[in-house]
């Protein structure tokens, strides 16, 4: 009797503490279409859906959310021929849950078992496959796994910062030449990220998609979980008037906060940073990619459109505004009519930064006979990217 | 009786707490080592003057002096640089012999390298870990190597890195993976709860993003990358010239690697290997 009521003592500290069950698949069978219109072959994982025959994959792999203190039981069914794992990096699993083969266990097709872990810590982490770790990973099998601090969600931890809007930015690249040649990818040591996405899309695939785009008013906190699961550095630069604070890294709190525009990722990290911008911004997060062994070259540059829409004046105040470009489309020559000096950058459709120069006040005239046709993004600081095709 | 207790404790107190000498040799030597069929050049720190693939780690307690004799067996002059500590007055001759002094007066890793491009571009870099020698302690020397190069900086044709570098070779302690696995130096074994110390150097030219499987540890000294400085972490950068010590309280038992997630780097001779070793943690 004494232990009973010991126990329902003690049962408000113990916490909650629910089971949570997510079904995923694993398949090599996708296929997406690139930035330049390409249907590209990828792996990756899905999630269960008992109403259809064909389950499907996803890029990147579905977001998985759980609360503080939830008994997740993550169960994987492998649909594919080749052995496939989930890593849950960063969760600290038992060694049986860790999903690396040698140490745990693998799953052969039409297998199926259980990853089990209790969601101890808030914050952000990853999954992905860990057999052949640098080819799964590289075709596609990596996601976002986000733990929120249960019960007050709106807390980034335990009487820490609060938020009242969240967003998930997962970094990726690829070597397209894998994609193409999956049995035959060649030495490992010589991947060479070309294809460069956040949530799985790449330049105006992501900057067009209003669903990506950051949308908050004055007052507003966002929170940002922002992960890198490529094989590159990943570089979130911030507007500044966004006052982005980084309070947290790999689902633990950071010993000071850092208040820093620029955010460097490298492979396998995660943090979580929180936006509580005091005026109107309509802009970009860029999302610079750097190779590791090149002393940190730029060769990749993505664009999250974020747009604060101060003192309810709406989002017609703008302050940036785009490149004044004609014609668009073009096939010898591009415009580009500007008050200032500006210098001028080029992307071409995965991201890749493809030219530099610097434009006079006035009419400047771009030469672009020599561009391979298709889509390519000028930016300019201070100016929203903008698309133009060469035809 | 109790009074002479405290008395004699004390004494040994004073006694331990003076600062002593440690003294240590050691021996520049080269060679060319097949690392999963690639022929690699290696200049090596070594205990004796036996080539051994592995720089040798130094420690010592802080306060104490480290009295290091150099004696060096190759053909061309080194140094024995550690960053802030002694970086002028500190050549040694070829077939020459030289002793150096050097205090710490704190806590943690420092890198000890030979500062001419055929030193440190063929891998003449070690740990030095100062105190925690109530811990257990290990020691990772992160370096990558590409075979055209190291022929070429041997030959004395190039001293310099060029800017695009894909090396073949990664490894630990100079060892690839499963190699590193049977390292005493590399391979962390413990218990749980165990204080466990791993001092980490990064001799090469990459930066080297590292993942702990099963659990986070605490960046508890950094030299270059300050910033990480007390982060709790699962996967952490190693930058060049990096040198930094992490504390590991495992909190429950498992066989885990640990490993570069830039994955280029975890397939020398066939994926997994490479720059990946494994903890093991016992009840």
């Amino acid at each position: 009797m004494k232990q009973l009521i010991m126990l329902l003592l003690l049962a408000p500290l113990i916490g909650h503490s629910q089971i949570k069950q997510t079904k995923l698949i694993s398949k090599m069978d996708g296929t997406f279409l690139s930035e330049d219109g390409i249907y590209t072959p990828y792996w990756g994982f899905g999630e269960f859906d008992p109403t259809i025959s064909n389950q499907r994959i996803t890029l990147p792999s579905p977001l998985l959310i759980y609360d503080l203190h939830d008994s997740v039981y993550l169960k994987l069914h492998n649909l594919s021929p080749e052995m496939h794992t989930i890593h849950l990096h960063g969760l600290d699993v038992t060694q049986l849950n860790d999903g690396v083969p040698s140490t745990s266990f693998g799953l052969l097709f039409n297998d199926s078992a259980v990853y089990k872990f209790k969601a101890k810590h808030p914050g952000t982490y990853l999954y992905h496959c860990h057999v052949q770790t640098n080819l799964h990973a590289a075709m596609g099998m990596t996601g976002m796994i986000v733990i929120r601090n249960f019960p007050d969600t709106n807390l980034l931890y335990a009487d820490g910062p609060s938020f009242n809007k969240e967003y998930y930015y997962l970094s990726s690249d690829m070597y397209l030449y894998w994609n193409f040649n999956v049995t035959s990818p060649g030495p490992f040591h010589l991947y060479e990220a070309d294809y460069f996405m956040v949530n799985g899309k790449a330049g105006t695939q992501l900057f067009d998609d209003t669903t990506q785009i950051i949308k908050m008013s004055a007052g507003d906190t966002a929170l940002l979980h922002i992960a890198n699961v490529g094989y590159n550095s990943v570089e979130y630069i911030f507007p500044p008037e966004a006052n982005a604070v980084t309070h947290m890294s790999d689902g633990r709190i950071l010993p000071n906060p850092i208040d820093n525009d620029t955010l460097v990722l490298y492979p396998g990290e995660r943090y979580s940073v929180l936006l509580s911008p005091t005026q109107f911004i309509q802009g970009h997060i860029t999302v610079n990619s750097a190779n590791l062994y090149n002393t940190g070259t730029i060769v990749g540059t993505n664009y999250i459109g974020i747009n604060i829409d101060s003192l309810g004046q709406g989002m017609q105040d703008n302050k940036l505004a785009y490149l004044n470009l004609y014609p668009n489309p073009t096939s010898n020559s591009l415009q580009i009519q500007s008050n200032e000096t500006l210098d001028i950058r080029i992307y071409n459709v995965q991201g890749k930064l493809f030219e530099t120069f610097k434009i006079q006040p006035g009419i400047n005239s771009l030469d672009v006979s020599k561009f391979t046709k298709g889509i390519y993004i000028i930016g300019a600081n201070g100016f929203l990217p903008t698309k133009f095709i060469v035809e | 009786m109790r009074n002479l207790t405290i008395l004699a404790l004390l004494f040994l107190s004073s006694i331990s707490s003076f600062a002593a000498i440690v003294r240590d040799t050691l021996y520049i030597n080269r060679d060319t080592v097949n690392q999963a069929a690639n022929l690699i050049h290696y200049c090596s720190f070594n205990q004796t003057e036996t080539f051994e693939l592995t720089n040798k780690p130094l420690e010592v307690n802080e306060n104490d002096t480290l009295q290091v004799t150099i004696i060096n067996t190759d053909s061309l002059l080194h140094t024995f640089t550690v960053n802030s500590i002694i970086e002028t007055g500190n050549t040694i001759g070829s077939l020459d012999t030289a002793t150096f002094q050097l205090e710490f007066s704190n806590n943690g890793t420092y890198r000890y390298y030979s500062d001419v491009s055929y030193g440190k571009l063929l891998g003449a870099s070690g740990n030095i870990l100062v105190g925690y020698s109530n811990y257990t302690r290990f020691f990772w020397n992160l370096f990558e190597a590409k075979v055209s190069l190291s022929d070429s900086i041997a030959k004395g044709l190039t001293s310099q890195i060029p800017n695009y570098y894909k090396p073949e070779v990664f490894s630990i302690n100079n060892l690839i993976y499963p190699n590193t696995a049977a390292d005493p130096l590399g391979f962390v074994t413990g218990a749980v709860n165990d204080s466990i110390i791993i001092s980490v150097v990064n001799s090469g030219q990459f930066v080297d993003p590292f993942h702990f499987h099963g659990y986070h540890v605490t960046i508890i000294d950094v030299k270059v990358h300050t910033q990480i400085l007390n982060w709790e972490k699962d996967t952490f950068p190693i930058v060049p010239g990096e040198a930094l010590t992490v504390l590991l309280v495992p909190d429950k038992p498992g066989m885990y690697p640990v490993h570069n997630h830039n994955l280029t780097t975890v397939a020398t001779g066939g994926y997994p290997g490479g720059m990946i070793t494994r903890l093991n943690i016992t009840p």
